[in-house]
C-alpha cells in the first residue's frame, strides 16, 4: 500500500512536471512567432506609400455646375472634404462630421467641401440644423455618382483632409469617432500654422 | 546507489522549481508580447486603395499559379486585379460576374489578369485552374506573403474588390463590393485605353 502511494505520488508529479515543460515550450513557441509578427507590424507603420495628389480636377468635371459655380474660388488650399450618401453609415457619420465643422471653423480657417455622392439627405440636415456654415463651406452635388465612385475609388462615408498641394494629409474611411475629430482638428490647425501669411478666402 | 538516489533529490527539487519559474516568465512574457500585438493591430494605419495609390503587389505576394504571361521583351500594359477570400459568401456569388467581365475582355499582349486570395483559395483555386487549362488568358493567382501584415502594406482588405491598374502599378479604377454587368464598360474602356496609349508611345518612339 505504502509503495503503491509512493509511485502514484511520483506519476503524478512526473506527468505535471511533463505537463508544464510542454505547456512552457508551447507559450515560448507562440512568443516568437507574435515577436516577429510585432516586428513586422511595427516596421510596416513607418511604410511610406505612393499616392497620387487628390484629383481635384476630377472631382470638378464630376459635380455639377452650379457646385463649381457656388465654389468660386478654385486655387489651390488646405481643404476638409467629407463624402457623404444617403445610406446608413453616412447617416451615422452626420454627428461627428457636424462637430468636425464647429471645431474646424473655431479653430482653423478651413475651406469645407461637402461631396454628395447620389444623395443629399446630409447636406439638407446640415442646413436646417447647422447655423455655422460660413462661406467657407460648399456643398458639391457629382451628377453621376456610379462613375465616379468607380473612377477615384472613394466610397462614403469618407473623411479627407488635404493640404495645399492636395497631398491627402488625414482620411477617414467609415466612421468617425471624437479621437478622429480631434485630430482632424489637430492637423488641420498645424497646416494653417505652417502657412500663416497665406490670406483664406 | 543511496548517494546517487540523495543527489538525484536535491537536483529535483531546484529543477521543479527552475521550471516553475522558467513557465511563469514564459507566460508573462506572451502576454506581454499579445497585449503589444494588439496595440499595434489596432494602431495599423491601412493605406486608401483609391485611385492614384501605387500598388506594387508583386512585392507582398507569392504566385500560385499563372499561364500565359508576358513574353520576353514584351512590356507590361497593365492588369485588372480581383481580390477574393475563400470564406466569403459574396465574393463567392461574385465569381461568375467575373467569369463574365474576363471573357469580355480582348487581352492584348501586356495585359494581366491577378487573382489574389486573402484567406483560402476555396473559389480562386478552381478559377484559377480553369484559366490555365483555357489557355488563353494571361494571368497570375496570388496570395500574400504575411497575412499580418499585408493590409496595412497595401490597403486590401475588404473582398470582393476590383481594381485596374496601369503599367506603372498605379490605381487607376476601383471596384468594392459585387460587381454587376453596369460596371463593365468603364472597367473595359480603362483596359482598352491602357494598351492604345501604349501602342501610341511605342508609334512616337519610331
Amino acid at each position: 500500500m505504502r509503495f503503491s502511494l509512493g509511485l502514484a505520488r511520483k506519476v503524478i508529479v512526473l506527468s505535471c512536471l511533463l505537463t508544464l515543460t510542454a505547456k512552457t515550450a508551447h507559450l515560448e513557441f507562440q512568443s516568437d512567432r507574435i515577436r516577429q509578427e510585432n516586428e513586422e507590424l511595427a516596421a510596416s507603420q513607418s511604410l511610406e506609400f505612393e499616392l497620387e495628389p487628390f484629383a481635384i480636377e476630377s472631382l470638378l468635371a464630376a459635380v455639377d455646375e452650379e457646385s463649381v459655380r457656388q465654389i468660386g474660388d478654385r486655387s489651390p488650399k488646405s481643404r476638409l472634404l467629407m463624402f457623404a450618401d444617403g445610406d446608413h453609415w453616412s447617416d451615422v457619420n452626420s454627428q461627428a462630421w457636424q462637430r468636425l465643422l464647429d471645431e474646424s471653423a473655431a479653430k482653423t480657417q478651413l475651406e469645407v467641401w461637402l461631396v454628395n455622392l447620389g444623395d443629399n439627405s446630409f447636406e439638407r440636415r446640415l442646413r436646417t440644423d447647422h447655423l455655422q456654415l460660413d462661406s467657407r463651406f460648399h456643398a458639391l452635388n457629382v451628377s453621376d455618382a456610379a462613375s465616379y465612385k468607380l473612377a477615384s475609388g472613394l466610397a462614403p462615408p469618407l473623411t479627407i483632409l488635404l493640404d495645399e498641394e492636395a497631398k491627402i494629409e488625414v482620411f477617414v474611411a467609415g466612421r468617425l469617432d471624437s479621437g478622429d475629430v480631434r485630430a482632424f482638428v489637430q492637423v488641420a490647425s498645424g497646416l494653417q500654422d505652417s502657412n500663416p501669411k497665406r490670406p483664406f478666402l | 546507489m543511496r548517494i546517487l538516489r540523495n543527489c538525484f533529490r536535491f537536483a529535483a527539487i531546484p529543477a521543479g522549481l527552475l521550471l516553475v519559474i522558467w513557465s511563469w516568465a514564459a507566460y508573462l512574457e506572451n502576454a506581454a508580447l499579445q497585449r503589444s500585438n494588439v496595440q499595434l493591430r489596432q494602431s495599423r494605419v491601412y493605406p486608401m486603395p483609391i485611385s492614384g495609390l501605387k500598388l506594387d503587389l508583386l512585392k507582398e505576394t507569392q504566385v500560385l499559379d499563372s499561364g500565359e504571361t508576358l513574353s520576353a521583351g514584351s512590356a507590361f500594359k497593365g492588369a485588372l486585379l480581383m481580390v477574393s477570400n475563400g470564406s466569403c459568401p459574396v465574393s463567392a456569388a461574385n465569381l461568375p460576374t467575373w467569369r463574365r467581365l474576363i471573357s469580355s475582355i480582348e487581352w492584348e499582349e501586356g495585359m494581366e489578369l491577378w487573382l489574389l486570395t486573402l484567406r483560402n483559395g476555396a473559389h480562386m483555386q478552381p478559377f484559377a485552374r480553369s484559366l490555365k487549362a483555357d489557355g488563353r488568358i494571361p494571368f497570375k493567382y496570388l496570395r500574400p506573403k504575411r497575412r499580418s501584415t499585408f493590409g496595412p502594406r497595401t490597403g486590401l482588405s475588404a473582398v470582393p474588390f476590383t481594381a485596374v491598374l496601369d503599367s506603372s502599378k498605379t490605381i487607376r479604377l476601383v471596384h468594392y463590393g459585387a460587381l454587376n454587368q453596369e460596371h463593365f464598360a468603364p472597367i473595359i474602356g480603362r483596359l482598352e485605353r491602357f494598351s492604345q496609349s501604349s501602342s501610341d508611345l511605342v508609334a512616337a518612339a519610331e
